[in-house]
């Protein structure tokens, strides 16, 4: 097994430590995405990965080979490990061909032409290969650039948000195509990105960096409906906060009392504590209140409409207003008066400090 | 001390690369490029090198001046012609800058700001005056107007000649001056003038005062056409001391006042330049205007072309079509000129970008002081003159070298010392412009530094190496001064050939020379500056 073992690794950037103390191993032909806001080291973690910058502290190394730690680092031609950089990058001065075929060796009859081609046809762009990069729409330089980083086969795969630069509707497309090359390639593959769907829908497993450090590294799902930290539920997807009262494996709070699990503290009955929802763990189902045991009138004040799925907002009798997400068919109209119940069991985080 | 890269005579980042690259940004490339702080050793003993080749002529003329002692100072400075010639090229050199800024100003805000028929077609033609050396220009008008001489004539022919220095940058950064700002002032309740003063100036008026600078150096600097005009400036000062009398440690003394000057010019210059951080920017479109407003610009956008080009290539074309002119055509000895025009100019195209390559090198990927001193040094000839640097070498080839002297060698090493700033503007900014990360792909795919550098950097780099090499060229073909002090005996270029007989006013026996040297010299000169300064605008 040839895991890639990130051990304790910090790298400054200038004066500053851009990444703190982070530990991951990823397993052989694992793909794991690496989340996190802008500035939060993702992108320093990738250039230390590919011997690009060097580690503070730690070690980096891919099986029994070590890579890099402090003072001694694998010169990055040596490493094994590809790069897709941000834009792609392509050689501006090289055909596309050219640009594929940059780490594959000149040798004698076809063979180089071969492995082009056929590294062409697995990225989509069989016909291309005579282009300049700047002919290129910028989905089919991302193409390009994977082409030349999987030309050597290496060891690991860095994809720096390949996506990022790429319209909506071409950036779902070619991500799910991408991934699904990567898997088939069996190439264990790192892409760092700071958009919460992308590294979900795409990864095996989500690092969550923040400020340096590593928040949760875990499933997508892991990830979303256990988040380790309440900053990691807030930055992996929506929610709706509510002050109550534990008692018993219960929060009680306007929804009334919600089954909820405590997250890195142990509340004492009749603490105050925050409860945290998905807006879409909220339903308008009483039918639910038996098994949740938790329920609460409310009034929808306001329907934002996004196509398939819908935000409401909903004034509950006790005053507040909670948000929640539903299938946008059968939507209910402004005014009209629901029973909310919580189909899941919430989380519960200790109140903020005043 | 810094001599930083004058922001007309290094092209400026496409605007399309600038916007993607903003300040601050967080990438890749960045992170990439603050790490490699520190510069490999080779390189810098290469750069230092260069850079210790490059301050041989002013270091040996503080030498060779400062060994007169204080009291032959005083007493050569004091001297009434001294005074009158220090007054008279400071005079001319303000004179010429003042008219240079706002004529190249207003021609600038008219072809950029205002529709006028053939845009383009104006921007190429108020970039031609370049191209023609000043003592061109002046022969051109002498054999129209012989009793042209003094200081009317030489001040209107030099802001003619370098108009082109402030209207080309300023041009561009009109087109990159944000519009949005001055729309913005409009809604705040200011007029059209005074929302361009508050909005637009500010961010135009670093590329004014860099291009005032270029003109005030070149007008102090200019030997051919003051000493054609008859007007006594410092130059003309240096080479009649340097000639009429064995004591040469006069014309250190005047030169070493003339380093002086011009190196006041340049700290003046950054002072008052101020750095103005680029706003996101969005074309203006010109403004329409009525035909009468058209016709009164003519005069001021023609104004340059017609005086600097136009006129001085009539009276040329005048004399060449004399029969008396044919009939004393000397081939052989024009052949000569070219063979020597050429070949020196090639020569110091090669020595000038080999010296350049390491300091553009150095200035284009590290910061720090060593580095900034070393840049500095290698645009030292930007600010010397080049009877300066001529006579220097003289001196310096004499008192060290003596085998050397009169020599073809130390007459190419003094081109190189005065164009090499061209060249590291141009590989600098092209070298910058490859982008780090490139190199490091290159690196993760297998890559050893060295061959990186040779498949990435290379390739993408030699355009920037060719017009840099070509930019020197042309000027080398151009040059006067030096190559008068420095030409080996029975060696003459075209310049030398034209000039020594201008002198005698032997206009018609000059034209061949003159002609010759507008095609191999001037003309390369306006395809380039045109091609540079239109694909400016492009982007």
């Amino acid at each position: 097994m040839s895991d890639l073992v990130i051990d304790h690794a910090s790298v400054t950037h200038g004066s500053t430590l851009a990444v703190d103390d982070v530990s991951l191993t990823i397993r052989q032909g694992e793909l794991v995405a690496v989340l996190g806001p802008s500035g939060c080291g993702k992108t320093s973690l990738l250039l230390a990965i590919a011997g690009l910058l060097p580690l503070q502290e730690g070690s980096i190394s891919v099986g029994s080979r070590e890579l890099s730690r402090r003072g001694r680092s694998v010169p990055p031609e040596k490493r094994g490990v590809g790069w897709v950089p941000q834009e792609a990058s392509l050689f501006p001065h090289l055909s596309v061909g050219e640009n594929i075929g940059f780490a594959v060796p000149r040798g004698r009859g076809r063979a180089r032409a071969d492995r082009i081609a056929e590294l062409a046809r697995l990225v989509g762009l069989g016909a291309l290969t005579n282009r300049a990069p700047n002919q290129l729409s910028g989905g089919q330089a991302q193409r390009v650039a994977l082409a030349r980083a999987l030309a050597p086969r290496p060891d690991v795969l860095l994809l720096d948000e390949p996506f990022a630069a790429l319209d909506t509707q071409l950036r779902t497309g070619l991500r799910r195509e991408v991934a699904e090359l990567l898997r088939a390639q069996g190439t264990t593959s790192i892409l760092v990105t700071h958009d919460q769907e992308e590294a979900l829908t795409l990864a095996d497993r989500v690092a969550v960096l923040r400020d340096g450090h590593l928040e949760q590294f875990g499933t997508p799902e892991e990830i979303y409906q256990q988040p380790a930290s309440d900053w990691v539920a807030q930055f992996v997807g929506d929610v709706v906060e509510l002050e109550g009262r534990w008692r018993a494996g219960r929060v009680t709070c306007a929804l009334g009392a919600v089954e909820a699990a405590a997250v890195g503290f142990a509340p004492a009955d009749g603490d105050a504590v925050r409860l945290m929802l998905r807006p879409e763990w909220i339903v308008p189902r009483h039918d639910l209140l038996a098994h949740a045991a938790a329920g609460a009138d409310a009034r929808v004040a306001s329907i934002s409409y996004a196509g398939h799925d819908a935000m409401l907002a909903c004034d509950l009798t006790a005053g507040l207003t909670v948000r929640m997400r539903m299938a946008a068919v059968d939507l209910p109209e402004v005014g009209e008066q629901l029973r909310l119940a919580v189909q899941r069991p919430g989380l519960a985080f200790p109140t903020r400090a005043a | 001390m810094t001599l930083a890269p004058p922001a007309a005579a290094a092209p400026a980042p496409s605007g399309a690369a600038a916007a993607s690259r903003a300040p601050g940004e967080r990438g890749a490339d960045a992170r990439l490029a603050s790490r490699a702080a520190r510069p490999p050793l080779w390189l810098v003993l290469l750069g230092s090198f260069a850079a210790l080749l490059a301050s041989i002529p002013l270091v040996y003329l503080l030498v060779r001046a400062g060994g007169s002692g204080p009291e032959r100072f005083v007493e050569t400075l004091t001297r009434g012609r001294v005074l009158e010639y220090a007054a008279n090229s400071l005079g001319l050199a303000a004179a010429t800058t003042a008219t240079a800024l706002v004529l190249g100003t207003a021609v600038a805000f008219t072809l950029s700001r205002l529709r006028v028929p053939f845009p383009r077609l104006w921007l190429l033609a108020s970039s031609l005056p370049l191209a023609v050396p000043s003592f061109l220009a002046g022969y051109g008008w002498l054999v129209l107007v012989p009793s042209a001489q003094g200081f009317v004539p030489s001040w209107l022919l030099l802001s003619a000649v370098t108009m082109p220095y402030v209207a080309l940058p300023v041009a561009a950064a009109l087109r990159g001056a944000s519009g949005d700002l001055e729309g913005v002032a409009r809604t705040l309740g200011r007029g059209p003038l005074s929302a361009f003063f508050v909005a637009t100036w500010p961010q135009v008026r670093p590329a004014a005062i860099a291009g005032g600078l270029l003109v005030a150096l070149y007008a102090l600097s200019d030997f051919g056409l003051v000493a054609m005009m008859r007007f006594p400036t410092l130059t003309w000062g240096i080479s009649a001391a340097y000639s009429a009398s064995f004591d040469r440690a006069q014309a250190a003394i005047l030169a070493l006042l003339l380093v002086v000057l011009a190196l006041l010019v340049v700290l003046g210059e950054r002072s008052a330049r101020g750095r103005v951080p680029r706003a996101a920017a969005r074309a203006v479109a010109p403004r329409a205007i009525g035909r009468g407003m058209l016709l009164s610009l003519l005069p001021v956008v023609a104004a340059a072309p017609v005086v600097g080009v136009a006129i001085p290539l009539l009276g040329l074309a005048t004399r060449l079509v004399q029969a008396e002119t044919l009939r004393e055509l000397d081939v052989p000895r024009l052949l000569a000129a070219i063979g020597s025009t050429v070949g020196v100019a090639l020569a110091a195209a090669a020595l000038a970008v080999v010296l350049a390559l390491p300091i553009a090198a150095l200035g284009a990927r590290f910061r720090g002081r060593l580095v900034s001193v070393i840049e500095s040094a290698g645009y030292l000839g930007h600010a010397l003159p080049g009877i300066v640097v001529g006579l220097s070498l003289v001196f310096f080839s004499l008192a060290v070298l003596p085998g050397l002297y009169q020599s073809v060698v130390v007459l190419v090493f003094a081109y190189a010392v005065l164009f090499m700033p061209k060249a590291i503007g141009t590989m600098r900014s092209g070298l910058a412009d490859v982008p780090v990360s490139l190199v490091a792909v290159a690196r993760t795919l297998g890559e050893s530094p060295l061959r990186a550098w040779w498949r990435v950097t290379v390739p993408l780099a030699l355009p920037s190496v060719g017009i840099g090499a070509l930019l020197v060229a042309i000027a080398t073909m151009k040059e006067l001064p030096a190559t008068l002090l420095l030409r080996p005996t029975g060696i003459q270029t075209l310049a030398t050939e034209l000039w020594n007989r201008t002198v005698v006013f032997e206009f018609g026996a000059a034209a061949p020379y003159a002609a010759v040297l507008v095609l191999v010299a001037a003309v390369p000169a306006m395809v380039l500056s045109g091609i540079r300064s239109t694909a400016k605008e492009e982007w």
